[in-house]
C-alpha cells in the first residue's frame, strides 16, 4: 500500500499586496500506519501543513497524495467527503459539542460515516465507560480530549491528525493522551500524525519531521520507538 | 506637564467600530425600536390630532351643550335662556330637502337659526357665511362630491316649495363630525349632505329645535330639569352633547385609538427588549478578551459598563428618531385618512406630542441601555485574568424531555440535538416564540379586519337583503303608491318599508334610535337570531338588533318606553334580538307598529324584487327621490373596505418586518454563538446540507410551534381591535377566511425559510481553520 506523499507543497496567504508563504515547498513521505510527529516552534507552519493534509484548507501548489489520490485539486464538496471518510481530527481545545453528552458527541461523528465503529465500545476503549452520559462541561480536560479521540477514531478513518493534542493539558494527563493515541494507532493500524512543539515525545515517534519558517529542516526515522510511558518530560 | 484625563476617546472610537462591524444586529435592534416607536407615536399622534381637530371644530362652532327637539313655541327659547346655568339658547329650523339636478338626487339637510347663529355656528373654510336671504354654506365634502363651488346655485325642494340657494361658502357644522342618513351606518357624501342657510330663507317653516350652551360649571342635571319643567316632557327630547351620536362616536373613537396605541406597541417593546438583551449579550460575550485587556490596562468597571450601555442607548436613539419620523409622515397620516372616511375632520393633521416622544425615546434607551449594562455586568463580574483565558464549556443540563425516556428514545439524533439546543437557550426560545406569535397575531388582525368587514357587508347585501332595488319615497306618499312604482319598474315583488327615528328611554334618558317598520310577513329582509334561525319582527313588541341590546344590556322581555317627535308615547317589550351587521335599531312588523299607536303607517321606501326591472322608468317619478340597486348600496359600503385594505397592507408590513428581524437575529445569534460547533461539524465532514438540518431546522420548528399560539392570540386581538376600531352602528361578527389563515401560515413560515436560506449560504463560507484557531 502506498504512503502519504507530499511533493513541493506551498501555501501562500495574500494580505493586500504582501503574500506570506506559510508552507514553503514541503516534500516528505509518511509510511502507512506510522506514528509521526511534526515538530517545530510556533509559527513554523505546522498547523497550516496539518490543515492542508486534513483537507481543511486548499494548498496553493504542489501535490498531496493520500492513498495515491491527490487531494490538492479537490473542490469543497470532495474535500468534505475526504474529511468525512478518510480523516479524523483531534484539536488542542477538543472542540466538542457542549450540548451533547460524551456518547452523543461520538455518535454525532458516525452519523455521516460509511463504515463506523461502535461509539460505546470506542468510549470504553478510551477509558470513559462510566462518563459516557456526561456533558463536556462535566468532564476534565483529559477526559474531554479522550472523547475527542474516540470521536475521531470512531469514524474509522485511515488518518488521524492531532494538532497540539496535549497543549491545554498538564504533563501527566498529556502523556496519557499521547499514549492512548500511540496505542490506538498501532492497535487499529491507523496512521497518526501529531503536531507538537514538545520535543520530549520524539523518542516515541516512528518518524519526526522538524519544521522551521515554513520549511522542513530535518526528517528522522526511528525503527525502535519507545513506549510513551517510558518517556520522561 | 499636564496630566492626561481619563481616556474616553479610544473607547468612543472602539464603539464606532463595533457599530460598523456589527451593523446587521445594530440595524436589527434599531428597526425593532423604530417599529415600536412608529406604532406607539403613530397612534398617539393620530388620536391627539383627531382630538385637537374635534376641539377646534367644537370651539370654532360654539358647539351646543344641549339639544332640545320637538314642538318649539315662540317664546320657549327665550324662557330657556333664562334658566340658571344657561349661557345662550337659539332656535333652529331643521328639515330634510331633496336636491334638484344633481346626479343620484341626493338628500340634503337644511338648517337655519333664528337670527345670525351664535350656537352651533357653521365653520366656513372657503367663501363667507350666508347672510343674505337664499344663501347657504354648503357642507364641504358634499360640495366636493358634486363639484360645487362658491357662487354656484343649488336647487332644493322643501315640501311644495322650490328654493334656489346661492352657495356663499363651503365649510362644516361641528355637530356633524360624523354624518349619516337616518337609519344608515355609512352614507357616502354623494348621496347626503347638509347646508346651513341664511336667516329667513326657511321662514315659512316652524322651529323644531333649540340648541343651547351652558355656563362653565353649570349644573347640567338642573338645567335639564328646568327645560323639562318649561316644556311638555312628552313632546320634546333633550339630548346632551355627550349623547349626540356624532359627538359621542368621535369621542369614543379617540379613546379607543388611545387604548389601542397603548396595547399594540407593547408587543414590539417586549421584542425590542429581548433582542437587545440577547444581541448585547453576544456582543459583550464576543468581546470577552477585549474586556479582559481593557481591564488589564486599568480601565474601570464603571467606564466599561457605561461604554456598553452607551451602545444600547445609541441604537435606541437612532430607532426612536426614525420611528417618530415614520409615525409623523407615514403611519399617522394613513390612520387619519382611514378615519376621514367615517368622520369629517377637515385639515386634521397628526399631532406629535413632544413630551410623549421624549418619554418613549427615553424609555427605549432605558431598555436597550439597561440590557447592554446588564449583559456587560455579567462579563465584568469575572476577574480580568479569567476573561483572558478561553471560556470553559457551557454548563448544560439535561432537559425535561430526557426524563421521559419513552419520548426521548424516539427522537432522532438530530432531533435530540435540536431539542436540547432549543431548550437550553431560553431567551432565544422566548424571543423566537414571541416574534412568531407577534407576527402571526398582527397579520391575523390585518387579514381578519378585512375578512370580517368583507364578510359582514357581503353577507348583509347578499344574504340578508333579498330585494334587488330600493326606491326611496317622499314621506307621505299616498296609499298604494309603492305598488304603482313596482308596476312601472316591472318588479315581480314589492314590499313597503318605513324608517323613522324614535326616542327610546334607555339608561335613564331618551336616546334617539332608528325604527324600521316592515310589512307583516315580509320576505325581503332575512333576519336571523343568534343561532342562525330565521325570525320575523313579531306581531307585537319590538325586535331589537344585537348592537342595541349589547349597548344597553337589553334582553328579551325587557320593557321599552318609546316616543316620537313629541307627539305620543308608548310602551312595549323586547320580543326578539336580531343579529344584523348594519342598521342597528328597532324593527317592527306593521301589525306591532299599529298596536303601538305612535305614528301612522307612512312608508318611505319601496323594496323591489325582480329579474328584469327597468329602474330608469321610476327614477323620475314625482314621489320617488332615489333609486338604488342592492349592488350600488353594497358599493357604497365598499368605500370603507378599500381604505381598510391600506391598513391591512400596513399591518402585514409591520408584522413581516417584525418576523424578519426576529428570525434573522435569532439565526444570526445561533450562527455566531455556535460558529465553533459549526466549524467542528464541517471538520467532521458534514456537508452544508446536513449542517442545515442539524442547526437551522430549529427556526422552522420555533415558527411552527409559535404559529398556532399566534393565530389564537391574533384571533382575540382582532376581536378587540374590531370592537375598538369600528364605529358603533356596525355590528360585525368576527370572521376569518380559512384562506387568510393559510396565507398567514405560509407567510410566517416563508419569512422563516427566507432567513434560513440567507443563513444557510453562510455555512459554505465558514472558515474552519479560523473558527477553530481562535479560542473565543
Amino acid at each position: 500500500m502506498s504512503d502519504i506523499v507530499l511533493k513541493d507543497v506551498c501555501k501562500e496567504y495574500r494580505i493586500g499586496d504582501i503574500s506570506i508563504r506559510a508552507v514553503d515547498r514541503i516534500s516528505f513521505t509518511i509510511q502507512w500506519g506510522e506514528f509521526a510527529v511534526i515538530l517545530g516552534p510556533s509559527g513554523a507552519g505546522k498547523t497550516t501543513l496539518l490543515n492542508l493534509l486534513g483537507g481543511m484548507d486548499h494548498a496553493t501548489s504542489g501535490e498531496i497524495l493520500v492513498r495515491d489520490r491527490n487531494i490538492v485539486p479537490l473542490n469543497d464538496k470532495q474535500l468534505t467527503l475526504y474529511r468525512r471518510h478518510d480523516v479524523g481530527f483531534v484539536f488542542q481545545f477538543y472542540n466538542l459539542m457542549p450540548g451533547l453528552t460524551a456518547l452523543e458527541n461520538v455518535e454525532l461523528a458516525v452519523q455521516v460515516c460509511k463504515d463506523p465503529l461502535d461509539p460505546k465500545e470506542m468510549l470504553e476503549r478510551v477509558g470513559l465507560k462510566d462518563r459516557m452520559n456526561n456533558f463536556p462541561a462535566q468532564l476534565s480536560g483529559g477526559e474531554q480530549q479522550r472523547v475527542a479521540i474516540a470521536r475521531a477514531l470512531c469514524k474509522n478513518p485511515a488518518l488521524l491528525l492531532c494538532d497540539e493534542p496535549t497543549g491545554a493539558l498538564d504533563s501527566n494527563t498529556g502523556r496519557m493522551v499521547l499514549k492512548l493515541l500511540q496505542d490506538m494507532g498501532s492497535d487499529m493500524g491507523k496512521t497518526v500524525v501529531v503536531i507538537t512543539h514538545n520535543a520530549a515525545i520524539v523518542p516515541a515517534a516512528q518518524r519526526v519531521i522538524r519544521m522551521k519558517n515554513g520549511a522542513v529542516q530535518e526528517i528522522m526515522e526511528n525503527d525502535q520507538p519507545v513506549k510513551m510511558e517510558e518517556i520522561s518530560w | 506637564m499636564v496630566k492626561a484625563r481619563r481616556p474616553a476617546r479610544p473607547l468612543r472610537a472602539k464603539m464606532i467600530r463595533d457599530v460598523k462591524a456589527g451593523w446587521k444586529s445594530f440595524i436589527a435592534i434599531m428597526l425593532i425600536c423604530l417599529l415600536s416607536t412608529a406604532l406607539f407615536m403613530g397612534f398617539d399622534a393620530t388620536w391627539r390630532g383627531m382630538e385637537q381637530n374635534l376641539q377646534a371644530q367644537f370651539a370654532g362652532g360654539n358647539l351646543a351643550d344641549v339639544w332640545v327637539n320637538g314642538r318649539i313655541s315662540d317664546n320657549s327659547a327665550r324662557k330657556i335662556a333664562l334658566i340658571d346655568g344657561v349661557e345662550s339658547a337659539q332656535r333652529r329650523v331643521v328639515i330634510e330637502a331633496e336636491t334638484d339636478g344633481l346626479p343620484g338626487d341626493p338628500t340634503i339637510k337644511l338648517l337655519m337659526s333664528d337670527g345670525m347663529p351664535h350656537v352651533n355656528k357653521p365653520v366656513v373654510y372657503e367663501g363667507v357665511a350666508p347672510e343674505k336671504k337664499d344663501q347657504c354654506m354648503l357642507q364641504q365634502r358634499f360640495a366636493e362630491a358634486h363639484h360645487l363651488a362658491v357662487g354656484d346655485v343649488l336647487t332644493v325642494s322643501v315640501g311644495e316649495r322650490e328654493l334656489d340657494l346661492t352657495i356663499s361658502g363651503l365649510g362644516i357644522l361641528p355637530e356633524f363630525v360624523m354624518f349619516n342618513k337616518n337609519g344608515e351606518s355609512y352614507t357616502p357624501a354623494e348621496s347626503y349632505g347638509y347646508a346651513f342657510v341664511s336667516p329667513e330663507t326657511l321662514g315659512f317653516l316652524p322651529y323644531s329645535e333649540i340648541t343651547l350652551t351652558l355656563k362653565p360649571n353649570a349644573d347640567t342635571a338642573k338645567v335639564v330639569r328646568g327645560i323639562r319643567d318649561l316644556l311638555d316632557e312628552n313632546q320634546t327630547t333633550v339630548t346632551l352633547r355627550a349623547d349626540k351620536t356624532a359627538v359621542k362616536n368621535s369621542a369614543e373613537q379617540v379613546d379607543k385609538l388611545h387604548a389601542l396605541g397603548l396595547v399594540v406597541p407593547l408587543l414590539f417593546f417586549l421584542v425590542a427588549t429581548l433582542i437587545t438583551w440577547t444581541t448585547m449579550g453576544r456582543l459583550v460575550e464576543n468581546q470577552r478578551t477585549q474586556i479582559g485587556s481593557l481591564f488589564a490596562l486599568g480601565y474601570g468597571r464603571r467606564t466599561l459598563l457605561v461604554h456598553y450601555a452607551e451602545y444600547g442607548v445609541l441604537i435606541a436613539l437612532a430607532g426612536a428618531l426614525g420611528g417618530i419620523a415614520v409615525a409623523r409622515q407615514g403611519f399617522a397620516p394613513l390612520l387619519l385618512s382611514f378615519l376621514q372616511t367615517i368622520y369629517y375632520l377637515p385639515g386634521a393633521a397628526p399631532s406629535l406630542h413632544i413630551l410623549t416622544a421624549v418619554i418613549v425615546a427615553l424609555g427605549l434607551m432605558f431598555i436597550t441601555g439597561g440590557a447592554g449594562l446588564l449583559s456587560a455586568r455579567n462579563a465584568l463580574a469575572e476577574v480580568p485574568a479569567n476573561l483572558l483565558r478561553p471560556r470553559p464549556p457551557k454548563k448544560v443540563k439535561r432537559i425535561f424531555l430526557e426524563r421521559i425516556p419513552f419520548l426521548w428514545r424516539r427522537l432522532s439524533f438530530s432531533g435530540k440535538m435540536i431539542a436540547r439546543n432549543m431548550l437550553r437557550n431560553r431567551v432565544r426560545l422566548f424571543m423566537g416564540l414571541i416574534g412568531t406569535i407577534g407576527c402571526t397575531a398582527l397579520m391575523l388582525v390585518g387579514f381578519g379586519l378585512r375578512d370580517t368587514m368583507a364578510h359582514a357587508t357581503g353577507n348583509y347585501y347578499a344574504n340578508v337583503l333579498l330585494y334587488d332595488a330600493r326606491a326611496t319615497l317622499i314621506g307621505g306618499a299616498p296609499e298604494g303608491y309603492a305598488k304603482s312604482v313596482a308596476n312601472r319598474a316591472g318588479a315581480a315583488g314589492c314590499e313597503e318599508e318605513m324608517v323613522t327615528s324614535l326616542d327610546v328611554f334607555l339608561d335613564g334618558d331618551w336616546k334617539s334610535k332608528q325604527a324600521f317598520v316592515l310589512e307583516n310577513g315580509q320576505q325581503l329582509i332575512d333576519f336571523r337570531d343568534e343561532s342562525g334561525n330565521r325570525i320575523e319582527p313579531p306581531a307585537s313588541g319590538a325586535a331589537i338588533t344585537r348592537g342595541v341590546a349589547d349597548d344597553y344590556g337589553l334582553h328579551v322581555g325587557d320593557a321599552l318606553r318609546l316616543h316620537t317627535n313629541g307627539e305620543r308615547d308608548a310602551e312595549t317589550v323586547v320580543t326578539r334580538i336580531i343579529d344584523l351587521e348594519m342598521d342597528q335599531g328597532l324593527y317592527f312588523s306593521r301589525e306591532a307598529w299599529r298596536k303601538l299607536d305612535l305614528l301612522p303607517w307612512a312608508p318611505n321606501a319601496a323594496l323591489l324584487k325582480g329579474d328584469s326591472m327597468d329602474l330608469t322608468r321610476i327614477g323620475d317619478m314625482d314621489g320617488v327621490t332615489r333609486v338604488q340597486t342592492r349592488d350600488q348600496e353594497h358599493d357604497d359600503s365598499n368605500t370603507l373596505l378599500q381604505t381598510l385594505n391600506m391598513v391591512v397592507v400596513l399591518l402585514i408590513g409591520f408584522s413581516g418586518s417584525l418576523a424578519l428581524v426576529v428570525y434573522y437575529n435569532l439565526g444570526q445569534l445561533n450562527y455566531s454563538e455556535r460558529i465553533r460547533e459549526l466549524a467542528s461539524l464541517k471538520v467532521l465532514g458534514f456537508l452544508p446540507r446536513e449542517m442545515k438540518k442539524l442547526v437551522l431546522r430549529e427556526n422552522i420548528i420555533l415558527t411552527c410551534v409559535g404559529l398556532p399560539f399566534g393565530l389564537v392570540a391574533g384571533f382575540y386581538l382582532q376581536n378587540l381591535v374590531t370592537e375598538v376600531a369600528l364605529p358603533s352602528p356596525f355590528q360585525f361578527p368576527q370572521h376569518v377566511e380559512p384562506s387568510s389563515i393559510a396565507l398567514i401560515a405560509l407567510l410566517t413560515i416563508g419569512f422563516s425559510l427566507v432567513v434560513n436560506w440567507i443563513l444557510g449560504r453562510k455555512f459554505r463560507t465558514i472558515d474552519m481553520v479560523e473558527a477553530l484557531k481562535s479560542v473565543d
